[in-house]
């Protein structure tokens, strides 16, 4: 289920050919705060460099930026070497998580004998691994052998919304809330954990919109999932998404908004988490006042999974007038930057 | 259900669905007229909008052309917000609207609702806003103010909305008075409007003018835009292209304007008649003015000649000039004279630029009779050197009549009414053919009404013209009974309603003929018995 329009004008956006940069080093690597073992603690993330999404050859989604990092001339070798660096990397950190471009478990992006190198290397290392992917490659006979090596994963799928018209009309994801379940039930057929991956506020949804959205995705994909990532849009370079907020046409959300999912996702009895990507940055999730305070609940919380802090602070703010300006747009059928386009109105009248 | 009252060109004023009446800014609060839910946004039964997929809301790829939603009476232009920045957009994306639904249903804008912007937008044609776009400006503490805004700290929705429902009410008023158009000239407080009112003038007058009324009840030229109003522009376009001099007339003296209208009973006119008294038959006195342009003696009691204001101050304005010169060119060019005199103030002397070769300018000196004299002096010895006859007035009477015929019907009626007697009516005089009446004269409004003996005449020339279907009209025509309508019908027109070429009536347009096409309710022709 494509939007064509829609696909050509993310595709026009997207470089030609992939920049030429070393395919030995991963495109990046960092320790941060997880959860993947129940409980808060160090994780190491990677993110090596491929040859890109599959998706990519047709398109790509509004929001994903990931193209930047792909190079073509990443084979087998290179692989090696970015899985090398990475495991000397780790340290003393004994759970990883794994980023492509792309998807982990595409054989072509990733191929099989890397793969078995790199789970070959991780044993005895690790205690708890992540890794991403499509759902077109979650198929028992292409992840059955994971298990082999013996190393507990969790297969991390970029669900985004649980609502195929947005799937469609807003991501441009080329998958479904179906292939969804069914790659869900494979994994979870053959033993591993499921973290789904939620996009908070995509293109042409207002605020309010998108929140509903969340809840009603959090809902359909709980069943499914181990825990469900929230992660609120953040604005990737020769993106849809980018074009649009440049152009005031697409507004970031409010940190507000986040919270607000969480504690009622906490509420229906998910494991929501969030760890938003440039969060009260300029190209992130923000409020107005970009105090760190609700930023840091956010994590925390999402941390401990006691959300109890973050309900606190919610209650006692005074959250008319960011109710007041949701309730408005939510009115709209269009959904730029109303701020950005309102203001250019308003200057154009004279004060007294 | 669309019942309009009243139009104005593109605007109108009416009721929705027997309950909302437009042009309006919708209330989006809870309680409010429109209803919003996750699965639609409901205005009425017929009026509803899916809010459940993105498809329904219309927006699914940048860069493309939006789907404008429809219900049974709307078009929503979801994007106005993003139009506004663009107002060459928005018209484009109105006058679009237009060419497809017509008159047929409303438009909706949704993004835009600022107040400043309310009086030239309904002029453009829209009808509904909402209240959603002001909620979010009234968070900033902007409170707008009769003459701009005003300063505050607080959220101010409440006297916002007020203020704009306001604007609402007095552009409904507008619309029925026919004054709409002043009010918008008048009403600048935002750049943007202004853009706005000056894009539609120019790119868009075609459009503008197919339904711009023939006459309002006035105009007060007050600032620039004032000039380019689609009558006026009419106005000269006819003088300068359609118009021809009364035959009888081959000296042209070209006057200054007067603040008094008409022009002949103010007291420098009068003195200047005076002065010309004797020779009037063979001079063609031609007024030169701001905003109308020039203005033949014999029109100076028709629209707009007789129902403009404007500030005289002795100083022409650049593009006052332009357009007076662009005119008196054209102008001489159709029309030929043996001698063309001027008798304005130093302030005019700038269309002597514009003038034949030859032309003798006479210099008017207000304060003194001496120039006066030398008026009288000049064109006495040109009449009697040059030998022009005798004359007998009543002719002139009728070719004046006929001039005015021409104008407000067009040239081709001359040939009818070139044989027609002059009779006095009451007050006023009516054009008589083979002993009926046939055009009868209103000198308060400046021009001719239609009865069914000349109705004939526009039957068989198919000039406004309204077909209707078979039945016999008696007060009111409605848009639902009319088949079609000439093109050269214009809302305040005199129009003969005909079926099979057959008249059936006769009465004022009430409408454009584009919205007697497409409309069913509403009054098209306000039938004369």
């Amino acid at each position: 289920m494509i939007n064509r329009e829609l696909s050509s004008s993310i595709k026009a956006l997207m470089p030609a050919k992939p920049r030429s940069s070393d395919p030995d080093k991963p495109v990046s690597m960092w320790r941060e705060r997880d959860r993947l073992r129940g409980f808060p603690e160090t994780t190491m993330v990677v993110i090596f460099r491929t040859t890109g999404c599959s998706w990519y050859n047709f398109s790509s989604c509004s929001m994903c930026g990931y193209f930047n990092d792909v190079a073509s001339n990443v084979g087998v070798d290179n692989l090696k070497k970015q899985i090398d660096s990475a495991i000397s990397a780790l340290g003393y950190v004994r759970v990883l998580k794994v980023f492509t471009s792309g998807s982990f478990l595409d054989p072509i992006e990733f191929h099989p004998e890397a793969r078995d190198y790199f789970f070959r290397k991780l044993q005895g290392r690790i205690d708890k691994l992540l890794i991403e992917s499509r759902t077109e490659y979650i198929r028992k006979d292409n992840i059955e052998s994971i298990k082999d090596y013996g190393i507990p994963v969790r297969i991390a799928i970029g669900l985004e919304s649980a609502n195929d018209d947005i799937i469609m009309n807003s991501i441009n994801k080329g998958s479904s809330f179906s292939k969804f379940t069914a790659a869900a039930k494979v994994a979870k057929n053959l033993g591993f954990e499921l973290r789904t991956y939620l996009l908070f506020k995509p293109l042409f949804l207002s605020e309010k919109a998108a929140i509903s959205d969340m809840l009603f995705s959090i809902e359909k994909a709980m069943p499914h999932s181990t825990d469900i990532s929230i992660n609120p849009m953040n604005i990737q370079r020769h993106t849809l998404v980018e074009k649009m907020w440049k152009k005031g046409l697409y507004r970031l959300p409010r940190l507000w908004s986040l919270a607000n999912i969480l504690i009622k996702g906490s509420d229906m009895g998910a494991s929501v988490v969030s760890y938003p990507t440039g969060g009260n940055k300029e190209r992130g999730i923000h409020n107005e006042d970009r105090g760190p305070e609700l930023l840091n609940l956010i994590y925390d919380s999402s941390l401990k999974q006691n959300f109890s802090d973050l309900r606190a602070y919610y209650e006692k703010s005074d959250l008319r007038e960011y109710y007041e300006y949701l309730d408005a747009e939510d009115v709209n059928m269009f959904q730029p930057d109303y701020d950005r386009l309102l203001d250019r109105v308003v200057q154009s009248s004279s004060w007294i | 259900m669309i019942v309009d009252d009243a139009l104005f060109g593109m605007a109108r004023t009416g009721k929705l669905d027997e309950s909302i009446t437009y042009p309006q800014i919708l209330s989006t609060v809870s309680g409010g007229d429109i209803k919003i839910s996750p699965e639609e946004l409901f205005i009425s039964e017929g009026n509803r909008f899916d809010r459940r997929t993105l498809s329904g809301k219309g927006t699914l790829a940048p860069g493309k052309e939006n789907r404008y939603p429809e219900s049974e009476d709307l078009v929503v232009i979801t994007d106005g917000a993003l139009l506004i920045q663009r107002p060459r957009k928005l018209l484009k994306a109105i006058y679009g609207i237009r060419n497809q639904v017509s008159f047929s249903k409303l438009i909706y804008m949704q993004g835009v609702a600022d107040p400043y912007l309310f009086p030239v937008l309904v002029y453009a044609g829209i009808s509904l806003f909402d209240d959603s776009t002001l909620r979010m400006v009234s968070l900033r503490g902007i409170r707008y103010g009769e003459l701009g805004y005003e300063r505050s700290d607080e959220n101010n929705f409440q006297a916002n909305f007020a203020f704009a429902r306001r604007i609402m009410a007095n552009l409904s008023l507008a619309i029925k008075d026919g004054t709409l158009r002043e009010v918008v000239e008048k009403y600048q407080i935002s750049t943007k409007a202004a853009e706005i009112l000056r894009l539609m003038d120019s790119e868009g007058y075609e459009a503008e003018e197919a339904s711009f009324p023939r006459r309002t009840p006035y105009i007060k030229a007050n600032s620039l835009e004032s000039l380019r109003r689609p009558d006026l522009v009419r106005y000269r376009d006819f003088i300068r292209t359609v118009y021809r001099r009364p035959d009888s007339k081959k000296i042209a003296l070209l006057l200054p304007c007067s603040a008094r209208k008409p022009y002949s009973i103010s007291k420098s006119h009068r003195k200047i008649i005076e002065k010309i008294m004797p020779y009037r038959k063979y001079v063609h006195e031609i007024i030169v003015t701001s905003p109308v342009g020039i203005v033949p003696r014999e029109l100076e009691e028709t629209y707009p000649a007789m129902f403009y204001d404007i500030p005289v101050i002795g100083d022409w304005y650049e593009d006052e000039k332009h357009m007076i010169s662009n005119l008196l060119r054209g102008y001489f060019q159709n029309n030929r004279y043996d001698a063309v005199y001027t008798f304005v103030g130093d302030d005019l002397d700038f269309i002597h630029d514009d003038l034949p070769e030859g032309h003798i300018k006479i210099g008017w000196d207000k304060h003194t009779e001496e120039s006066l004299d030398r008026l009288n002096e000049t064109i006495s010895a040109y009449v009697q050197q040059s030998g022009h006859g005798e004359h007998d007035s009543k002719t002139n009477r009728l070719e004046n009549y006929i001039k005015i015929a021409e104008y407000q019907f067009g040239n081709w009626i001359s040939d009818y009414i070139s044989g027609c007697k002059i009779v006095k009516n009451y007050n006023s005089e009516m054009l008589v053919k083979d002993g009926k009446p046939f055009l009868i004269y209103n000198p308060l409004l400046g021009k001719f009404t239609i009865n069914k003996n000349s109705g004939q005449i526009f039957a068989k020339e198919n000039r406004f013209v309204v077909e209707i279907d078979d039945f016999k009209p008696t007060a009111n025509i409605y848009p639902v009974g009319i088949l079609d309508a000439t093109e050269d019908i214009r809302q305040e027109d005199e129009v003969v309603a005909c079926h099979s070429g057959q008249v059936r009536a006769v009465g004022i347009a009430k409408m454009p003929f584009l919205a007697m096409k497409s409309l069913r309710k509403g009054i098209a022709v306000k039938v004369r018995n």
